[in-house]
């Protein structure tokens, strides 16, 4: 390894990079804009969502029962129905996230002892408010449960749950939807970036031009795989402060996360250098990374949870790097974790990098 | 405009992508991948969730307790050690998202009729989880004193659209509009692009070939894949994941015929823009990628996002595919009911390949 040859060869790729203005500010606007604009529309809060009653009985039960669900902010009264038909047109027109049908004789049963069914219907169109609003409506009728069951064995008081939340107290989706974007954003670009470099130098010819100088395969080699780290990694510090406005508070390291980010971004970018080598033209080369980025990209839980995934989806949710990428930033944060908690992900992240980095190695030296 | 002329020049590109099958293969098998992975695997409803619970009063009251939370769907038990650092730290680590501590005098207490605080922390990360999570202790911890969770209120929950809260009959007919944006405009965006990269515009520009001739011939051949792409996924769609269709299957084929037709043309209208191919994929994924899937009501209803969301929303034509595909698809709607959206996708591709012919640039370069 020649240093000289290898600032040379490094000093033009980036000469390269900063004359193509345009992708340089798309490259910023990904990581700024993009991030904040995906935040702002989907991290509304899930607090407050509308319920339709229908009170068959009006009993000071089924008004107790009324008053259980509205008593948090998980919901707000919108309406009293008198039929269940009613309620359900408003359903319909998203106007309500759920209704709740107390059946006539609801008092008398529940003072009686005996079983009795509350009908409830769940607006499943958003799949994340559904979950939680049939959470919520079990958790509130639990509880009306257990203060009269307690009223009739005559007991003061039951199991009291004390409920912490940490990380997210308010449990908006705002904050983790911004660090997911962070690591999306160089994920996308630590993959395209050097597939395309690569390729674009297979399909313009001139790498007949390099391969006559006595620049050798691994200085080129090097020579791609840096810049479009470096690039990336200076593209997330307007991020950092993007997030700053969105409110996502930093409790880790920044060193750790410029390191952790450093090797999640090498992850990312073998799997470009591999589209590299195994593409001809830049057409093929961007839509074989697009192709592999989707899959990575849903399977790193930044679309819906992980754990709500099929078991063996889980297990492959490992191999891809953004999802370590996400457990990492999120880890750093929120959760003010180091290496001590983090180590496992790095560890994941090099074992998908390195032989990923080898087979296109491999190949590009057949090529040379 | 001439229509030989146009049926040379989309016959070059059509040998060009024919001669390419990475290409094409990538083309119509990334719809289908996308629609699997989303179709089996998006749900937000929490089974299964990593539980740490740590019993300082091993108690049978505190034992009954623990059973009672394993004994649920909701949750599995990843470990029980001694003290709270260690359960923290395994939160901190992502290996668990709940931890249960029982402090010590739990089942006397209980025994005396006094209340029984236990402490249950919840990993707020993912808050959707984090909420469902918290919301099912609680709900497990208030019913303790029944042994079960069958109390005598019991909630019987429908969730309408959408049943299992994952159900392919929901989510298939949206992902339609959203795989057919995300990925047709990604090969078209690359069709003008290319050719300036290449520098093989310039025998364009020295050919009799006009714009709108040029927009034409481009436009058509990457119409076609996108029609086949929209054949692919309404073949998945219908025939493995068995949607049931409650409207008419060639009402749906045309209006995604007009759909893509749409999305093609601001593939193209991209590539017309920018210079390079790594620039027209940028874009694209910054106008139609993302988009397509945060602002199209496909996961997130746009009626609750902020106004100025709203608005953007309404400015990607997703959200009106969505609309027409879930409604015939699940309501049975005709063009009677869904031709708002219709009319707008047709006036949109319109104003999108003007604007696509009128900046393209025909000079020498």
């Amino acid at each position: 390894m020649n240093p000289g040859r290898l600032f040379g060869l490094l000093s033009k790729e980036f000469a390269q990079m900063l004359r193509d203005p345009v992708v340089l500010f798309l490259i910023v606007w990904l990581t700024t804009v993009e991030i904040a604009m995906c935040t702002m529309a989907v991290g509304m809060d899930v607090k407050n969502l509308k319920l339709g009653l229908i009170d068959h009985d009006r009993s000071a039960a089924s008004r107790a029962l009324s008053e259980e669900l509205t008593s948090a902010d998980s919901f707000v009264l919108a309406g009293l129905f008198a039929s269940v038909d009613q309620a359900e047109a408003e359903l319909k027109k998203g106007k309500l996230a759920a209704i709740v049908e107390i059946p006539p004789g609801f008092g008398a049963r529940v003072a009686s002892g005996r079983q009795v069914s509350v009908g409830v219907v769940v607006d499943g169109s958003n799949a994340d408010v559904a979950s939680r609003a049939r959470a919520y409506i079990i958790e509130m009728t639990a509880r009306f449960s257990q203060e009269r069951l307690m009223g009739s064995m005559r007991m003061a008081a039951g199991v009291q749950p004390a409920v912490r939340v940490w990380y997210n107290p308010n449990l908006t989706n705002t904050r983790f939807e911004a660090l997911a974007m962070l690591a999306q954003a160089g994920f996308m670009l630590a993959v395209i970036l050097p597939a395309a470099g690569m390729v674009r130098e297979k399909q313009n010819g001139t790498l007949e031009q390099i391969r006559v100088t006595p620049i050798r395969a691994h200085e080129l080699f090097l020579g791609k795989v840096l810049p479009p780290v470096t690039v990336t990694l200076g593209s997330l510090l307007p991020s950092l402060l993007v997030l700053r406005v969105l409110d996502v508070p930093m409790n880790g390291s920044v060193m750790t996360f410029m390191a952790l980010e450093a090797l999640f971004l090498l992850s990312a970018v073998s799997i470009g250098m591999f589209v590299a080598s195994i593409t001809d033209t830049l057409q093929q080369a961007l839509l074989t990374s697009f192709f592999s980025l989707f899959p990575l990209l849903f399977l790193s839980g930044s679309v819906s949870p992980i754990e709500s995934m099929p078991v063996w989806l889980q297990f492959a949710s490992q191999a891809s790097p953004l999802r370590h990428g996400i457990a990492i930033v999120t880890g750093l944060f929120l959760k003010g974790a180091g290496m001590g908690e983090l180590w496992p992900h790095a560890l994941a992240l090099a074992l998908i990098g390195a032989p990923l980095f080898t087979a296109s190695w491999l190949l590009f030296r057949r090529q040379w | 405009m001439k229509v030989a002329r146009i049926l040379a020049f989309s016959h070059k590109e059509v040998l060009e992508i024919v001669r390419d099958p990475i290409t094409v293969w990538i083309a119509l098998f990334m719809p289908l991948v996308i629609l699997f992975l989303f179709g089996y695997a998006l749900s937000f409803d929490v089974e299964n969730a990593p539980l740490i619970i740590v019993d300082h009063d091993k108690s049978a009251a505190s034992r009954a307790l623990s059973d009672q939370f394993l004994n649920t769907t909701y949750f599995r038990l990843v470990g029980a050690p001694e003290d709270e650092r260690a359960a923290e730290h395994a939160l901190m680590q992502g290996k668990a998202r709940a931890v249960l501590s029982i402090p010590p005098g739990f089942g006397r207490r209980l025994k005396q009729g006094e209340a029984a605080p236990v402490e249950f922390l919840v990993d707020g990360t993912y808050a959707s989880t984090a909420a469902i999570v918290s919301a099912y202790g609680r709900a497990i911890m208030y019913a303790y004193p029944s042994g079960s969770l069958q109390l005598p209120v019991q909630p019987e929950v429908r969730v309408w659209y959408n049943p299992q809260l994952r159900s392919r009959d929901f989510i298939v007919p949206g992902l339609f509009a959203v795989i057919l944006m995300a990925f047709p405009p990604l090969l078209t965006a690359l069709a003008v692009s290319r050719e300036k990269e290449l520098g093989t515009i310039a025998q364009i520009y020295a050919s009799p070939l006009t714009k709108p001739e040029f927009i034409v011939g481009k436009l058509l051949p990457y119409a076609g894949i996108a029609a086949l792409q929209l054949a692919v996924v309404l073949a998945a769609g219908f025939l493995w994941f068995k949607v049931p269709m409650h409207g008419s299957l060639a009402l749906l084929t045309v209006l995604g015929l007009v759909y893509v037709l749409c999305t093609v043309s601001i593939g193209l209208l991209v590539s017309t823009v920018v210079r390079t191919q790594v620039a027209a994929m940028l874009v694209t994924l910054i106008v139609t990628l993302m988009p397509s899937f945060l602002f199209s009501g496909f996961i997130y209803p746009i009626f609750t996002m902020p106004p100025f969301f709203q608005a953007y929303s309404a400015k990607i034509p997703t959200m009106y595919f969505v609309n027409i595909s879930r409604g015939i698809v699940m309501r049975g709607a005709g063009l009677a009911e869904v031709w708002v959206n219709v009319a707008v996708l047709v006036v949109y591709t319109a104003v999108v390949l003007i604007l696509a012919t009128l900046l393209l640039k025909k000079r020498i370069a």
